[in-house]
């Protein structure tokens, strides 16, 4: 273990062989209460710097109040000149909703330092909760080097393509990897579900047969969002460029087709505050916005008809910090196709 | 309680007596269980006396017993261990054997009974049995028993094996000799037939109409340590297919037993083995995938290829892993494939058996692309011995969100009592005469029978299968995966 690495927080430092004996002594009370040790997934995260462990492991500890997992935090620190392994154990107890009865996660973490082939893979296969899913969440951009036989075994995988340095290469190298690998697992990108409640607002708008015939009139977008989520806009203008069947005209200015081969302009502004801060679609006579301020856990949505109508209401505005956006995305189903259709849409933007 | 008897450990000095046998009649001791009248005594080559005999085991004792070590018991124990001196082909050392024993019974009361374990190489086994006999030692008194217990390998082929038991039975009747495989002695190895023989749930659904397909895994992360030698004339097949695992198929597949009479068991475990499905060349180059470990990573640390361990050829064609499917051709198991892996240099040790059920009827929550999973119901033979039962849960909120869930129950934390070691019950089942968890001599001719079919086609001359590599630390061979795949299935996540 390296000497400057004193994180109490990731618990009892452990050899690798000892972890399982050591992880049984977590449950060992005695004769105290006996807590609960619960798991339905296995939980991976990987990273890549000491830095991130302290606070990976806090945000495992808010995560298991709601959601029970085996949680994995791998940190890989290939630089370092040679190989080595750490491991700690640690245990994250909340009292049960009903109130009497502690309920623990497991979180084992490891340093790999150094590069050995295989190493990663071996971690991982070795520590799971078995017949449980592995979600597994990758953290920063997607390496080369990781070992194509892991991604048959991820049931979900978890990116954040908002923390990807280029959004084109690494989908691309994404693709590929999952391609090859022949990987049957669900794409999660944390980057698409801070789209979720405009997507969800947006689609509202047209629930009611008298909005959605203004659909087809649709002739610009504009969208305003915060310095650094031009990916997060990108992603919600392909959601509506993969439901609508737009197809990319041109990217300077910024224009789509409309499957009635009807010409929508599409307008990007960053503003500083909330990731996207306003969404308008401008459909002739009508227009359907959303706006959210900075400090605001509402949109307002606003909706003004050619007949003079004009309505106003306010929704949820969804997660924004990692830890409600990983609350949110264990609680969606498990399909990306949509997400898909939105990344064809856009990849040449990206 | 067993009567009052001498066991005589045969190999006294190996690793066997150190780390499992001397702790296992310790543990038996400080639980209650020996009768007072016992007598231990280690049959060795090297020059040793009861007092240092005695010093060694009370420190190995300390280590590997798993209660620890109390003074008192330890006193009372050691005081029953005697170590007697002589090479194995040396007729006057059974001789004084004899003596001893005799002497012993006249003094503690173990009344004639002996039973003889050999815990040495196979090759030791005849002349070990033929002193025995020479020196009257496979008789006694009129009313005590003598029994032997037969330490695997027994046998490395059908030939062997029957040479051995012709060996054996010459010295001790059948009903006599123990074949113990530890894996039987395993609790949940014998909770198997109280899970589907005394749980109304499981029984109705333990047949083809209900169950999929059934794994056994046998996984270990270490390599071939010291056992180089050894294991290059043996293989995973041999080492542990043969025995263990056909064992643990045997106690899932058999039917009811008329009674709970060691016979009346093992019967049913014969009928299992004589129902394997022979295979042909074709069968095996199609149904059984061998691999060898090559260099990887285990726990973090780089551990090289089989070829390049200690004392093993570097072209060796020795199997670390075997995955095969198998058929029990009778009426409950019909279409219902047995697939059996094991290995070497895998990530995790552990020993399960999954019995996957089929699918619920695609109509409702089935009905999509994403098939939602099957039940599962694993045991687990070690370690973390227990049973656990995967099954499909709605996720709370207002979505149909369908996920695995996992009922667990753990021997190790669910009683009182720490499970005992398989040698403790195997022990204490020998000393009590009842047989029922040792290999009778038609189940260990059986499987052989159909082991040896499957080496037959790997060393046959001309196209033999091919010996796959795997890296050390991976679940093994991709051959072994595609065997599933082919079938539409996949190896369950350990």
């Amino acid at each position: 273990m390296p000497d400057t690495l004193d994180l109490p927080q990731l618990g009892t430092p452990v050899p690798v062989s000892q972890i399982n004996r050591e992880l049984k002594k977590l449950w060992d009370t005695g004769t105290g209460p006996a807590p609960t040790r619960a798991s339905l997934i296995n939980f991976a995260v990987y990273c890549r710097s000491t830095e991130a462990l302290a606070e990976n492991t806090e945000l495992i500890a808010e995560f298991t109040r709601n959601h029970a997992c085996r949680a994995l935090l791998i940190c890989v620190c290939r630089q370092a000149p040679e190989p080595h392994i750490s491991a700690w154990v640690n245990a994250h107890c909340h009292l049960s909703r009903a109130g009497a009865k502690s309920v623990c996660c497991e979180q084992i973490t490891f340093l790999l330092e150094g590069e050995i082939k295989g190493r990663l893979t071996n971690i991982v296969f070795s520590h799971l909760d078995s017949d449980l899913p592995l979600y597994f969440w990758l953290q920063g951009d997607i390496s080369e080097r990781l070992n194509p036989t892991l991604w048959p075994w991820i049931d979900r995988l978890i990116i954040d393509s908002l923390a990807w340095t280029n959004p084109r290469d690494q989908f691309a190298r994404l693709q590929a990897s999952l391609t090859s690998a022949k990987a049957t697992l669900t794409l999660r990108d944390l980057n698409w579900t801070r789209t979720l409640y405009l997507r969800q607002a947006l689609s509202a708008f047209f629930d009611a047969p008298a909005h959605l015939a203004h659909l087809p009139a649709l002739q610009a977008v504009r969208f305003q969002h915060a310095p650094g989520h031009r990916s997060t806009a990108l992603l919600l203008l392909g959601w509506l460029a993969g439901q609508l069947g737009w197809t990319l005209q041109n990217s300077a200015p910024l224009v789509f087709e409309s499957s009635g081969n009807r010409r929508v302009a599409i307008e990007l502004t960053e503003s500083p505050g909330a990731a996207l801060s306003a969404c308008t679609l401008d459909c002739g006579e009508a227009s359907f916005a959303i706006r959210r301020d900075a400090t605001e856990r509402y949109l307002h949505a606003d909706i003004r008809l050619p007949d003079g109508h004009h309505f106003q209401h306010v929704l949820p505005a969804g997660p924004d910090t990692t830890l409600q956006l990983l609350d949110e995305e264990m609680t969606r189903g498990a399909r990306h196709a949509p997400y898909l259709r939105a990344l064809a849409a856009i990849t040449p933007l990206l | 309680m067993p009567q009052p008897c001498s066991v005589v450990i045969f190999g006294a000095s190996g690793d066997l007596t150190y780390r499992k046998l001397i702790p296992a009649l310790y543990n038996i001791a400080a639980d209650g269980d020996l009768p007072a009248a016992l007598s231990v005594v280690g049959f060795a080559r090297r020059e040793k006396s009861d007092e240092s005999f005695r010093a060694e085991l009370k420190e190995a004792v300390g280590k590997f017993s798993r209660s620890g070590r109390s003074d008192e018991v330890w006193a009372s124990f050691a005081d029953r261990v005697f170590y007697h001196r002589s090479e194995f082909g040396d007729a006057d050392g059974y001789q004084r054997l004899a003596e001893r024993l005799n002497q012993l019974d006249a003094e503690r009361g173990t009344r004639g009974n002996r039973l003889f374990y050999l815990s040495v190489a196979p090759s030791e086994f005849e002349g070990i049995l033929e002193h025995l006999a020479a020196a009257g030692l496979n008789t006694t008194v009129e009313g005590a028993w003598t029994r032997v217990i037969v330490e695997k390998p027994f046998g490395t082929d059908l030939a062997t094996a029957q040479e051995l038991n012709s060996v054996v039975n010459k010295t001790f009747r059948e009903k006599d000799t123990y074949r113990i495989d530890h894996f039987l002695g395993k609790e949940t190895a014998q909770n198997i037939m109280v899970l589907r023989f005394a749980n109304g749930i499981f029984e109705p659904l333990w047949n083809h109409r209900y169950i999929d397909h059934i794994q056994i895994t046998a996984a270990e992360p270490l390599g071939v340590e010291q056992r180089g030698p050894y294991y290059e004339s043996s293989g995973a097949l041999r080492d542990m297919v043969q025995n263990h695992l056909l064992q643990l198929l045997c106690l899932v597949a058999m039917e009811p037993p008329t009674d709970l009479a060691a016979d009346s068991v093992r019967d049913e475990k014969v009928k299992v083995v004589r129902s394997l499905r022979p295979m042909s060349a074709e069968d095996v180059a199609r149904d059984v995938v061998r691999g060898q470990y090559a260099a990887g990573a285990i726990g973090g640390a780089e551990v090289r290829a089989y070829r390049a361990e200690d004392r093993v050829s570097p072209q060796s064609m020795t199997e670390t892993y075997v995955a095969l499917k198998v058929h029990v051709d009778n009426w409950r198991w019909d279409d219902v494939p047995f697939y059996i892996r094991v290995g070497k240099r895998l990530p995790k040790g552990a020993t399960e058996i999954a019995v996957q059920f089929k699918n619920a009827p695609s109509v409702l929550f089935n009905k999509g692309a994403e098939s939602i999973g099957a039940n599962v119901l694993v045991i687990r033979i070690q370690p973390d011995e227990g049973i656990s039962l995967r099954m499909q849960c709605k996720m709370p909120g207002a979505a149909l969100r369908i996920e695995p869930v996992k009922m667990d129950f753990h021997y190790g934390t669910s009683f009182g009592k720490a499970s005992p070691e398989a040698y403790e019950r195997l022990l204490l089942d020998a000393m009590s005469g009842d047989a029922t968890l040792f290999a009778r001599r038609d189940e260990v001719e059986g499987a052989w029978r159909f082991i040896d079919l499957i080496e037959e086609a790997w060393h046959a001359a001309g196209a033999q299968p091919p010996l796959c590599e795997y890296p050390a630390g991976s679940w093994g061979p991709k051959e072994a995966d595609e065997l599933l795949a082919r079938d539409g299935r996949s190896w369950r996540r350990m």
